[in-house]
């Protein structure tokens, strides 16, 4: 009998959302195991560990909801999705919906304001990446919420209000370039992306841009079965996949482009998903996207954590201050990393250096077709007492 | 030879625990042993029962309907919720039992596993190449167990179904009607089993995608017809906030024709914020795909996806939760 073919998994990034259920779960504390001999065979005095532990789901502690106490409510009919880690300082920048239009805003939680940025037209499906260094707004665009390879990689200086297209999958012969929709990182002004080559399928290979926006000049760093990239700690990082289906992760020096050594905690990763990156830690999700890595550069070892279920899958993930924020397809939810406990979060999440942004509905719609108005609020996680422990019920 | 136990296997399957309700908990059933002719589902499986007391977000789902509901849907004039009363659905599956019966659909071919436990045992030997009196021995145990028990499987799914990236972005339709025709040939009940651009063709697909009833045409054309010598598949339409009976409804209908061997066809309507299948963005997607059977007892469902070939992130096969994945066909419906 013919077998069925197995995961195909290639190497992806980003983003974010979760919700509900709860299992019995080890805490972090369980015994920690070495990690195999990586094939570098690294130093024996750098030996990494690697800590396991089942996420388990809780319930927002009171602290929580003190802290994330303070509501921007948004106009009555407006809607205001968040998902990537958009974020600078007090504004966060999301998808807004109204019942005429939809596009990208900026909402600034200090003052309540909410910006209309970009206005889409009527059959585009949304973003697939949000990003932002100001002066730059970078994002993907669907094009089509039935053509899935039809896509556009923007930048709009928000300052000058020129906007800049950087990629698109439609080609001149009115073909499109197979695969999906380039997942953002910026950092400064290096705006970096992957993007399959043309051909009759993904598989054949993506390339690795950094684009310059200030320069306005393109470099392809790398081509092949990369990932998109993510910008995490002071290197620019990317995964992998040779011809024989080995995964492996590649870096270089975010400033100067120029490779840099893959940290020790890098350098086995097992198979890689979606990725995350943050000025302090880097995680990436396994095929199968139960099973979730995590590498806090202060730490000698590798975090896993695997999903209490598949309402948890780990994919469109951030991270923020201790935190993993996730979209698992089914809900949002919101990992400690310290403790293994998760909470399910009732709407679409974004994460900054120092700030976790949470928008939910603000109540149920009262009537067939109304948009219900977001709440917006934010905390510091660094204020935030953790989730708490993972117990056995 | 292997086809041959295959096909006795399922016609043994279809013609004895064809009518047993669902229900959690499988008691006596979990002894058993149960039927894995494909264990392609256990690669995917997820660690622990994958599933737990999950909650509704019931005000999140409402708020995500409500915003189905205010889109210029193009398939709106065709909607016709009368296609899942009880009354309509019991009228399909009387004519589907008639067809069973009277040996017009040449047999099917299921895998149906009592428990998770039984599942990994005899998967994993299924995996490692059976022998014929292990297939005989796990065709026969399942119906006396279930028969006395009364239960039915926590796991169920139509066998080698098959998966293909599609090969264009707005190519689901197709890839999904070649993915169902060629997972029936694989079973051997179909010959020369249509391709994406045969199917392409014949349903009329362009950068708008595949209409419902193009689908439904497309399906019954390759498959119901070839197969069954009438047209099997119809759509049910399911309301933009799914009922409780509608989310019943499609489970059973699902356990009707995986049990019988056919795949379900899934038509997705994926909202900003509401759930979307595995690896998907977060976007508005409209998205046609394959459905296999459950697991859990019906708390989680089998699929297919041909967009593996447009997002990195998406598994050729899930396992994903039932009450999100109804959600997601909400405004739109299912072929069965």
């Amino acid at each position: 009998m013919p077998g069925n073919p197995l995961a195909r998994l290639l190497v992806v990034t980003l983003g974010v959302w979760g919700s509900a259920c709860s299992t019995p779960s080890a805490p972090l504390s369980a015994p920690t195991a070495p990690t195999s001999a990586p094939t570098a065979s690294p130093p024996a005095s750098i030996a990494l560990s690697v800590k396991r532990a089942d996420a388990c789901i809780v319930s927002r502690p009171a602290a929580w909801e003190t802290a994330f106490a303070r509501v921007t409510a948004l106009p009555e009919g407006t809607r205001f999705g968040l998902g990537s880690p958009a974020v600078v300082g007090p504004t966060v920048y999301g998808q807004i919906n109204t019942a005429d239009s939809s596009g990208i805003a900026r909402l600034d939680l200090g003052s309540g304001r909410l910006e209309e940025l970009v206005r889409f037209g009527a059959d585009v499906s949304g973003t697939a990446s949000i990003a932002v260094s100001p002066p730059w707004l970078a994002w993907t665009q669907g094009n089509s919420t039935r053509n899935l390879f039809d896509w556009t990689v923007y930048a709009r200086n928000l300052e000058s209000g020129e906007t800049l297209t950087l990629a698109t999958s439609r080609r001149a012969d009115g073909a499109f370039l197979p695969g999906q929709q380039p997942v953002l990182s910026l950092r400064a002004s290096q705006l970096a992306w992957s993007q399959t080559l043309p051909g009759p399928g993904p598989q054949l290979g993506s390339e690795l841009h950094v684009f310059d926006l200030a320069a306005r000049r393109d470099k392809v760093l790398t081509t092949g079965r990369v990932s998109a990239p993510v910008f995490s700690g002071r290197l620019l990082i990317w995964g992998e996949r040779n011809p024989g289906g080995a995964y492996s992760f590649a870096a270089v020096e975010a400033l100067t482009l120029a490779p840099a050594p893959l940290p020790e905690a890098l350098r086995v990763p097992g198979s890689i998903v979606f990725l995350a990156g943050a000025k302090d830690s880097f995680a990436w999700s396994a095929e199968g996207l139960m099973e979730l890595n995590v590498w806090r550069f202060d730490a000698n070892e590798r975090r896993q954590y695997r999903a209490p279920d598949i309402r948890h899958y780990f994919q469109f993930m951030q991270l923020a201050g201790g935190y993993l924020l996730w979209y698992s397809g089914v809900g949002s939810a919101i990992l400690d990393l310290e403790s293994g406990a998760l909470v399910d979060v009732s709407g679409s999440l974004a994460g900054g250096d120092d700030l976790i942004v949470m928008e939910q509905p603000s109540r149920p719609p009262a009537k067939k077709g109304e948009i219900v108005a977001s709440r917006v609020s934010a905390a510091r996680p660094s204020g935030l007492p953790g989730l708490g422990e993972c117990r056995r019920s | 030879m292997r086809m041959f136990t295959r096909l006795a296997i399922a016609a043994a399957v279809a013609a004895t625990i064809l009518q047993m309700p669902l229900a959690p908990g499988a008691g006596a059933a979990s002894a058993a042993t149960g039927i894995c002719n494909d264990p392609t589902p256990l690669k995917y499986l997820p660690p622990g029962d994958g599933v737990s007391s999950a909650r509704q977000d019931s005000a999140a789902h409402a708020e995500v309907a409500a915003r189905k509901a205010a889109f210029a849907d193009p398939e709106a004039p065709q909607r016709d919720l009368g296609t899942g009363t009880p009354q309509a659905i019991a009228a399909r599956r009387a004519q589907k039992e008639a067809a069973v019966r009277a040996g017009r659909e040449r047999g099917g071919s299921a895998s149906v596993l009592p428990d998770r436990a039984t599942l990994i045992e005899v998967c994993a030997r299924a995996g490692r190449r059976a022998t014929l009196g292990d297939r005989i021995r796990a065709a026969a145990e399942p119906w006396v167990s279930r028969a006395a028990a009364g239960v039915s499987p926590g796991y169920l799914w139509v066998d080698y179904l098959n998966q293909q990236d599609q090969l264009y972005g707005w190519w689901c339709g197709p890839a999904t009607l070649s993915e169902v025709a060629r997972t029936m040939a694989t079973n051997g009940r179909l010959i020369n089993p249509v391709d994406q651009s045969t199917a392409a063709s014949y349903m009329g697909t362009d950068t708008g995608g595949s209409s419902v009833s193009a689908m439904v045409s497309g399906l019954n054309s390759y498959v119901g017809r070839p197969v069954a010598g009438w047209d099997f598949y119809m759509f049910v339409w399911v309301s933009f906030y799914p009922t409780q009976s509608e989310r019943d409804t499609f489970l059973s209908n699902l356990d009707f024709d995986a049990r019988n061997g056919w795949p379900v066809v899934g038509d997705g309507w994926e909202e900003l914020g509401g759930p979307h299948l595995i690896g998907h963005p977060n976007q508005r997607i409209f998205h046609w795909f394959q459905i296999g059977g459950y697991g859990s007892y019906g708390a989680s469902i089998y699929y297919a996806d041909s967009a593996t070939s447009v997002w990195s992130g998406v598994q050729p096969f899930a396992w994903y939760d039932r009450d999100a994945l109804v959600t997601i066909l909400g405004g739109r419906g299912y072929a069965w």
